[in-house]
């Protein structure tokens, strides 16, 4: 077995190491941990549309939202449990994607597409915000506590094993799938798209998988919000709550897994760390974004990068 | 250690984290014999940030209250919490104010979604909450902890009807409004109110958030014939619609919501024969502001209040005082509390207040088991005759300088 692959095993320890930490953690710090494993999948599907395929699409939040209200929806006005809301929530994400995915398939790209996938983003906003009776329009709806098997998540601690399983469950799926001659294909059609056509790669269906893609693990992303959040309103899907998911992936890495989940926990952390400069923290945060896009244009994953090449991100199977 | 038993060893103990229950907060928990921690939640970054003076306004009141020598010997010591007005970013806060912090109770806290989100960790936990947030389903039905020291959208919209009906010759009123819940919770109790007291609603329109221009409401609203106007608009559209009303000619009285500053809107008009007599909001207050009778609040932010919570420019403004009953009322509850406060006892002598006179509000506080909002009686502010701004107490009736 080559070295690499077996060093690249240890990643599974990750997983591991963290399961102790409800027992050392308050319930604070522990909602923060939840919340950082929340932005994993919603930078990872981010990350696929524009870093791996490296389309320009700011459809993100309007997949967050599609999954979130998918799940406050079935678990409050149909009494369904919230693990069984989970998969429906991401299908629908993945529909959303297929959706701001049509305009990429006409040809529309850089900025045009950009404010396309925007208006598709607030389009959704308004429809939560009008359809009153499904949605709660403007005041939200209170989602029930989360519940796994009948039993329910009344913990921070609770909810952080349920996280921790979707999280290495998107993270190993998604790795499957950029290994895998889909993720080569969105690599070419990011290098060169015409190039990628003429040797017969079908673009429109690869640009439309991993807009699907891209919907899906957001729209986890989006269930796992429900429950942790517990309240859905529009206004936690607006364009500051964009701002802050694309800050999670070119912090992170452009185009990188282990990116996507570095980002998620810097980007959440990092705020939380200011908390005490009161009136200082949105100087302290972008301050922390200047200095990383400035100084690691391939964000802190190259850091990693650098120091060995087990964190190198891989389109081959080993 | 083999990996396997190291997988087991790990496994073991998430099993033990899993099956630990979550501790909770102690009913004397940021009670000590010198002082007492309250937690003040609001959004001190992004947009919402302008509600802060209503954080800012029952702080310089406990600084103002700790001066003097605090209560039963106890100083009140705050810990600031940022919610950024976005319900992640707010759990967050209320859990470190909560678990790390430590703190007796929550106050501030002016924004909706944060306080509707937080809502169950503090019926879990039990932990007070006093606040100016809009939002009535906080407090309806009633929560043991959680009290509104100040008016919901039920008591302004209510409030809106309430003046207009106190002209006998209005009784046919238009209702228009944003379609967003923000809207319809002052624009139902406002209908609910006029139809239980003998008006009539015989228009019911919308006008969008963004809206540039208001004629087609403004027709309809001619050609109905209403005599009063409730609008439950934002400031934006609310004067656009005031321009637009003077424009065609239409002579209805138009009440507005609280999503518009008075004076702004006044001001934005820009035509003084568009809101003379006839343009009015719901006000809170017991005086006008700048008016002797709140004179001490103004002295108290002033002197209490660091420069960078002040105004940049100008004298305190609305919100200082709308958020200022928030720190009486719950320095009253220490009062009457007793020199060992606990949540239980804080809540019952919260539960006991009747009619305390706040300086401030325009109506009495008074809470009991059932009612968790304080106050119900509003003023209206127009301008008079003469270009004044002028504080009503009813139709026609100025409230005594």
């Amino acid at each position: 077995m080559p070295r690499l692959r077996v060093t690249r095993r240890l990643f599974w320890l990750v997983p591991l190491a963290l399961l102790p930490l409800p027992l050392y953690l308050d319930q604070y710090r522990q909602y923060v941990v939840n919340l950082m494993l929340m932005y994993v999948p919603v930078g990872i599907g981010f990350n696929v549309v524009v870093g791996n395929l490296g389309l320009l699409a700011f459809s993100n939040v309007a997949f967050f939202g599609i999954g979130a209200y998918t799940s406050g929806v079935l678990a409050l006005k149909l009494g369904v449990p919230w693990w069984l809301t989970i998969l429906p929530a991401g299908l629908m994400g993945a529909l959303a994607g297929c959706a701001a995915g049509i305009p990429a398939l006409r040809g529309v790209r850089l900025f045009y597409l950009a404010i396309m996938t925007l208006a598709f983003g607030e389009l959704l906003r308004w429809v939560y915000i009008r359809w009153v009776p499904v949605t709660g329009g403007s005041f939200g709806m209170s989602v029930p506590p989360p519940s796994v098997f009948g039993w329910t998540l009344e913990t921070e601690g609770h909810k952080f094993y349920v996280f921790l399983v979707l999280v290495v469950l998107m993270v190993v799926l998604t790795d499957r799938v950029l290994r895998s001659r889909f993720g080569r294909a969105f690599m070419a059609i990011k290098d060169n798209e015409l190039a990628a056509a003429a040797m017969g790669i079908p673009t429109d269906r690869y640009i439309l998988l991993a807009f699907a893609w891209g919907g899906f693990v957001v729209g986890i992303g989006g269930s796992m919000y429900a429950a942790l959040v517990g309240h859905v309103t529009p206004i936690a899907f607006d364009l500051t709550e964009l701002i802050l998911e694309f800050a999670v992936i070119m912090v992170g890495g452009l185009g990188s897994l282990l990116g996507s989940v570095i980002g998620a926990a810097v980007i959440t952390a990092a705020p939380e760390f200011f908390r005490e400069w009161l009136g200082f923290q949105e100087l302290l945060f972008g301050l922390l974004i200047i200095a990383v896009i400035l100084f690691l244009p391939r964000g802190l994953a190259s850091l990693l990068a650098r120091l060995h090449p087990v964190f190198v991100d891989r389109y081959y199977r080993d | 250690m083999h990996l396997q038993t190291a997988v087991r060893a790990f496994a073991a103990t998430a099993l033990l984290a899993a099956a630990a229950p979550a501790a909770l907060a102690d009913n004397t928990q940021g009670i000590t014999d010198k002082t007492i921690k309250i937690g003040n939640l609001g959004p001190f970054t992004g947009e919402a940030a302008v509600f802060n003076p209503l954080n800012y306004g029952p702080e310089a009141y406990l600084r103002y209250v700790n001066d003097k020598g605090g209560v039963h010997g106890r100083k009140f010591e705050t810990v600031f919490a940022d919610s950024a007005c976005n319900e992640a970013k707010g759990i967050a806060a209320a859990k470190k104010l909560i678990y790390e912090d430590k703190v007796f109770m929550i106050m501030g806290n002016p924004c909706s979604g944060v306080a509707m989100a937080i809502k169950p960790m503090l019926e879990k936990e039990g932990i007070p909450w006093m606040g100016p947030a809009a939002n009535p389903k906080l407090t309806r039905p009633t929560v043991p902890a959680m009290f509104h020291a100040t008016y919901t959208g039920i008591e302004s919209g209510q409030n809106m009807a309430k003046f207009a009906l106190s002209n006998p010759a209005i009784k046919k009123f238009a209702l228009i409004a944003h379609s967003n819940d923000w809207a319809k919770g002052y624009c139902d109790p406002a209908e609910a109110y006029i139809k239980a007291n003998g008006g009539e609603v015989i228009l019911s329109t919308a006008m969008e958030r963004g809206s540039t221009d208001a004629t087609a409401q403004v027709l309809q609203i001619k050609q109905s014939g209403a005599q009063a106007v409730m609008g439950c608009l934002y400031q934006h559209e609310l004067i656009i619609l005031l321009r637009d009303m003077q424009k065609f000619g239409a002579n209805a009285v138009v009440v507005g919501a609280l999503g518009a500053d008075f004076d702004q809107t006044v001001q934005q008009v820009g035509n003084p024969a568009a809101v003379r007599e006839r343009f009015f909001q719901p006000y809170q207050f017991k005086a006008k502001i700048g008016s002797k009778s709140l004179q001490d609040f103004h002295d108290i932010f002033v002197k209490y209040l660091k420069k960078e919570e002040l105004p940049k420019a100008g004298p305190p403004t609305n919100f200082y005082y709308f958020g200022v009953p928030v720190g009486i009322v719950t320095v009253e509850g220490f009062r009457r509390a007793g020199p060992s406060p606990t949540r239980e006892k804080w809540i019952a002598a919260i539960e006991s207040i009747k009619d305390l006179d706040t300086g401030v509000l325009a109506d009495k506080v008074s809470y009991s088991k059932d009612n968790h909002v304080g106050v119900n009686r509003m003023f209206a502010v127009g301008v008079d005759k003469d270009g004044k701004q002028t504080v009503y107490t009813q139709w026609g009736k100025p409230l005594p300088e």
